[in-house]
């Protein structure tokens, strides 16, 4: 079944991701606060920093003014050390605020610029009051010490009118005092006398002495010496007003700047509190809803499979075990389902079938059983009668043979006496008492073949196990039946052996064999030779015994029964070939198989037969190997 | 005092010098080419505010004057420190006739010659007596025409001669400037008054500019207006005034009143602009700047009167030879009609606006000087709209403003110490 939305494959794969995205999105969770956390800890960190620095940089500017104000008044050098220290360690407070991360995050660099400009002024500007605070220095002390006396001896040396001396004189001294008022208190109305005096000097001296010369230098000396105060006036106002107006003005700018700042980082710590606060919550409500999920999925999916999967199976299990018990199972559940659990259902269903035709065809088996057990029974039954029936012939046929030979030895022990007195009977007599043996021997014969066939088929003929030589017994048989063959002017041949063998067996059941082999073969040759030959085979396990002859032949029709009871051959050939009880071949093959030897016959019609007798070396080796030997 | 440059009849004498002239003057020049080696050698530098030290004037000027300018802007404190100490290190100084007394008494400055400035007979009369009309207010404080002449002694009055200690050009009158997104828009002259500043309920956005000279006065007349106090004489308070003025802005600054002090024109925008400040002292500039990036600021028409100022040219006591010529060429230029214009775009008045008003547009004639309705938008100096059509300019016409000057920025007798009042006041 493929990955289709029905089968239980993607239904399984689809629940894991279900618990996968609550994981997954745990985990991205976890990620992300760690983030807000690191991210808040590291701005409080810069924020922290801008506070320190921001404080640092306000109580700097108030050092700085401090410090100016002690220079405006005592012009002393510790405290120009101090501005340009407390201006060096400003400086440095704006680069660390510059540098710090949190103002680029507020992206307003207009603060820092606009304390960094105000900086600057401010420092410009002190550098401008300490120059002129000395140039005033320097002037204030002319103005109250060398300059005056200069100006007073200049009055004193001149050639004037003695009132006008004297009132130039008590001019310039309250102009002088006025001066120093002014320098002492900073109020403009001393400028203002001061002003009118140096003024209505000059204007007495030019106007009382027409302009004389000695006027005149002393008019100018007036001027410069006002000229000089006025520059003293103009310093002080000059740096009076840096310091107290624009210095003032930029100190509370900075530290307006550095307020602004601070509050910037107040209020942004103030807004990430509440931005990480509801990140937060946003995070915890999203993870509760999440665990949530997680929580049903988890109690949901193995409630979805049990119902899917577990329970399906059982039932089908039961099935299976109703099936497997012989219980009638009507229907099987799950059969619709188009997932792997239907396509179980329908196995389950196939197999239900396959089991019914099964019982059906048990039940058939058992039926034919017992009536092969009955036919069995019957059959053993009727061996056993057959068996009994046969014992009771041959017993029959042993009794009967030995109550006819007894007699029978008797005629002919007696014909051979009677023939043994040739001279006492004619020649009509004589061929009556031949015909009387000769019939008797035959009937004798027949009665022994009876019996022997009578024996075997009765089980009762044993065998008389023993090592025998091969060569010996087959020559005694030959020497046995040549007076036969020479009787029919046959050449018997038995071809020297040079290497003989002995084997295990019945010696007197193997003569009869040999000998019933070569009396038929007499029988049946009118005319050439009977021969007998032995052979060992190749891996010496066995021996072939064969009697070949130039007579008349099988015919393939007749190969057949050729070993059986009572067959002889056609009449054509009984009536030329004469007498036999047709019992000899039969015999012969009864005794091969009690011998564990194998019987085999070749023959062309009107040329001659063959018959080879192959005996084990061992009774117990049998003929395997033999029969190996014969079918490659 | 410093009037060692009154002899040079002639603004155009720099033109017709000779070869030998320029070597006597200290250049190893070739006698053929004096003219062009003179006219390259001049570098006129200006120091001034931001007010009137704008790029665009400095290229116009060049390019019609045909030498280099170099401007040096800065805070208004700063720069009149820096030009009252070193004479030297400028030309011309540029600012406000509140800075005549400290220069002039420095000696930073000469002063200038009348007949040089060749449209001298055009400057309006109110920096020549002080009023537009005859029923107009004087203001208080030091009306520039009290300034303006330089007397055989060397003193300043009002009294004509042929020397003056500045040339009258820029001015107008200031007030404060309020946002109309926080602060409902008021009725000029009726409604709108210098008392917003210290309204409680602008607490904490309120600007103040750091000049004592300039919002000493807007404190004052804000103290005036909510009743806080009076004074005998606004333009010259005495110690005992200021001492209860500044206790007044003392108690205000310790509540957190005051947002900041501002010292320029562009200092001023920004606070506004990033909203430190809803309601502060301003400058007509910044008030165009700031309309023009659709801040909706109003400029008020304070009930109480203006806080008028004028600016003052003056020229350098060591500014001689080449230099001075180029200086007195660059004054001239200034009332030759093209800077009239172009500064009335921003809210300012020059002293002789009718050779300004054919550059003019009718409806910028009518909306900056005559106080009209303009029925089409205004461009301000950037080229951005800052009026937009229909408004009308808050305080009406150039003479209704200039009729309603309740002082000007003023050095008053106690200057100095105002100043250290108003160190208090700015460090408390």
């Amino acid at each position: 079944m493929g990955l289709r939305f029905s089968s239980i494959k993607f239904q399984i794969l689809a629940a894991f991701s279900m618990l996968a995205i609550p994981l997954l999105m745990l985990a991205y969770f976890i990620f992300a606060t760690h983030e807000t956390f690191t991210r808040t800890l590291g701005n409080a960190f810069a924020r922290e920093e801008v506070l320190s620095l921001t404080a640092s940089l306000q109580r700097d500017v108030v050092d700085l003014q401090r410090n100016v104000l002690i220079y405006k008044n005592a012009v002393s050098s510790g405290s120009v050390k101090n501005v340009e220290y407390l201006y060096s360690h400003l400086k440095q407070s704006i680069e660390n605020l510059r540098a710090g991360n949190l103002l680029k995050i507020y992206g307003d660099s207009d603060a820092l610029n606009g304390i960094s400009h105000h900086l600057s002024e401010y420092k410009a500007n002190f550098d401008i009051v300490v120059d002129y605070r000395e140039q005033r220095s320097r002037l204030v002390e002319a103005h109250m010490a060398e300059s005056f006396s200069a100006l007073l001896a200049l009055i004193e040396e001149a050639k004037l009118p003695k009132s006008l001396h004297s009132t130039a004189n008590a001019l310039l001294i309250a102009a002088n005092k006025n001066s120093l008022a002014y320098l002492a208190t900073g109020d403009f109305k001393f400028i203002e006398l001061f002003k009118s005096e140096t003024k209505l000097t000059r204007d007495q001296l030019l106007e009382q002495t027409n302009n004389s010369a000695d006027a005149m230098r002393l008019s100018r000396a007036i001027e410069d010496y006002e000229k000089d105060f006025l520059r003293i006036v103009n310093l002080t106002r000059s740096y009076i007003y840096l310091i107290n107006v624009v210095m003032a003005g930029s100190a509370q700018e900075i530290i307006y700047y550095a307020d602004y700042l601070a509050k910037l980082a107040k209020e942004s710590a103030a807004v990430e509190q509440q931005a990480t606060n509801n990140e937060l919550m946003r995070w915890r409500t999203l993870i509760i809803l999440l665990s949530g999920f997680g929580l049903a999925v988890a109690i949901f999916v193995p409630i979805y499979f049990f119902r899917l999967i577990t329970k399906p199976i059982e039932s089908i299990t039961g099935v299976f075990n109703d099936l497997a018990a012989g219980k009638k199972v009507n229907e099987i559940p799950g059969r619709t389902r188009e997932d792997e659990i239907g396509l179980l259902a329908q196995a389950a269903n196939v197999f239900k079938a396959k089991n019914e035709q099964t019982q059906k065809l048990l039940q058939e088996a058992e039926n034919s059983v017992q009536i092969q057990q009955r036919l069995n029974r019957e059959l053993g039954d009727a061996k056993t009668r057959a068996e009994k029936a046969l014992s009771v012939k041959s017993d029959f046929l042993a009794n009967m043979s030995h109550e006819l030979r007894t007699p029978l030895n008797s005629v002919i022990g007696y014909t051979v006496r009677l023939l043994k007195k040739a001279g006492e009977f004619n020649e009509r007599q004589l061929s009556a008492l031949n015909a009387i043996e000769r019939n008797g021997r035959h009937l004798l014969a027949m009665i022994n073949d009876i019996l022997d066939l009578s024996k075997i088929e009765a089980d009762k003929l044993e065998m008389n196990v023993q090592m025998v030589d091969v060569y010996t017994l087959c020559l005694d048989a030959v020497e046995q039946m040549s007076p036969y063959s020479e009787e029919k002017h046959l050449l018997l041949i038995f071809p020297p052996e040079p290497t003989s063998c002995s084997i295990e067996t019945d010696p007197v059941r193997l003569t009869q064999i040999l000998i019933n082999l070569l009396s038929n073969a007499i029988k049946y040759t009118e005319e050439g030779w009977v021969k007998l030959e032995m052979a060992v085979n190749q891996e010496g396990e066995c021996v072939t015994i064969t009697v070949s002859d130039s007579g008349i032949g099988i015919e393939q029709e007749d190969m057949g029964r050729l070993f059986k009871r009572f067959e002889q051959l056609g009449p054509d050939t009984r009536f030329k070939i004469g007498n036999g009880t047709g019992l000899g071949l039969a015999i012969v093959a009864k005794l091969c198989r009690l011998m564990n030897a194998k019987v085999q016959v070749e023959s062309e019609f009107g040329l001659g037969s063959c018959f080879s007798v192959t005996l084990p070396f061992y009774q117990n080796m049998g003929l395997a190997g033999e029969r190996a030997r014969l079918r490659a | 005092m410093q009037s060692d440059s009154g002899n040079h009849p002639d603004t155009t004498r720099r033109r017709l010098i000779t070869g030998a002239a320029a070597a006597a003057a200290g250049a190893c020049v070739a006698s053929k080419a004096p003219f062009v080696f003179a006219r390259k050698k001049v570098k006129l530098r200006i120091m001034g505010t931001h007010v009137t030290l704008q790029e665009e004037l400095r290229q116009r000027a060049m390019a019609d004057l045909d030498f280099e300018i170099v401007y040096e802007p800065g805070g208004s404190a700063a720069v009149l420190q820096k030009a009252s100490m070193f004479p030297e290190s400028f030309d011309l100084y540029e600012q406000w006739s509140n800075s005549i007394d400290v220069l002039w008494d420095s000696g930073a400055i000469q002063a200038i010659d009348k007949t040089r400035i060749r449209h001298w007979d055009e400057i309006n009369a109110l920096t020549k007596t002080g009023r537009l009309k005859p029923e107009a207010r004087l203001g208080a404080g030091d009306a520039p025409y009290k300034l303006l002449y330089v007397q055989p002694g060397g003193e300043l009055s009002p009294q004509i001669s042929g020397r003056v200690s500045f040339l009258p050009y820029v001015h107008n009158v200031d007030s404060f400037g309020y946002n109309t997104s926080v602060i409902p828009r008021g009725i000029p002259y009726e409604t709108e008054s210098w008392g917003w500043l210290l309204d409680d309920s602008y607490r904490g956005k309120v600007g103040v500019v750091n000049a004592p000279t300039i919002g000493l006065f807007d404190m004052a007349l804000a103290a005036q207006a909510r009743g806080l106090m009076n004074f005998h004489d606004i333009g010259n308070m005495s110690r005992a005034e200021l001492d209860q003025l500044f206790n007044i802005l003392d108690e205000k600054k310790q509540q957190g009143h005051f947002n900041g002090y501002w010292t320029s024109v562009p200092e001023s925008v920004e606070f506004m602009k990033k909203g430190r400040v809803v309601i502060e002292s301003m400058f007509s500039p910044a008030v165009s700047s700031l309309n023009g990036q659709n801040v909706p600021v109003v400029y008020a028409a304070p009930r109480e009167g203006y806080r008028g100022w004028h600016g003052v040219m003056c020229l350098s006591s060591e500014c001689k030879g080449y230099q001075q010529d180029a200086a007195y060429d660059y004054m001239n230029w200034w009332l030759s009609g093209w800077p009239g214009a172009f500064i009335a775009r921003q809210g300012y008045y020059i002293s002789n606006a009718e050779r300004s008003r054919e550059l003019l547009s009718e409806d910028e004639w009518g909306y900056w000087y005559e106080g009209k309705e303009t029925k089409t938008p205004l461009k301000g100096t950037d080229g951005k709209v800052s009026v937009r059509a229909g408004e009308v300019r808050t305080g009406g016409s150039y003479e209704k403003r200039f009729s309603n000057v309740a002082v000007w920025n003023t050095v008053m007798p106690n200057y100095d110490y105002s100043l250290q009042k108003w160190y208090e006041f700015i460090s408390s």
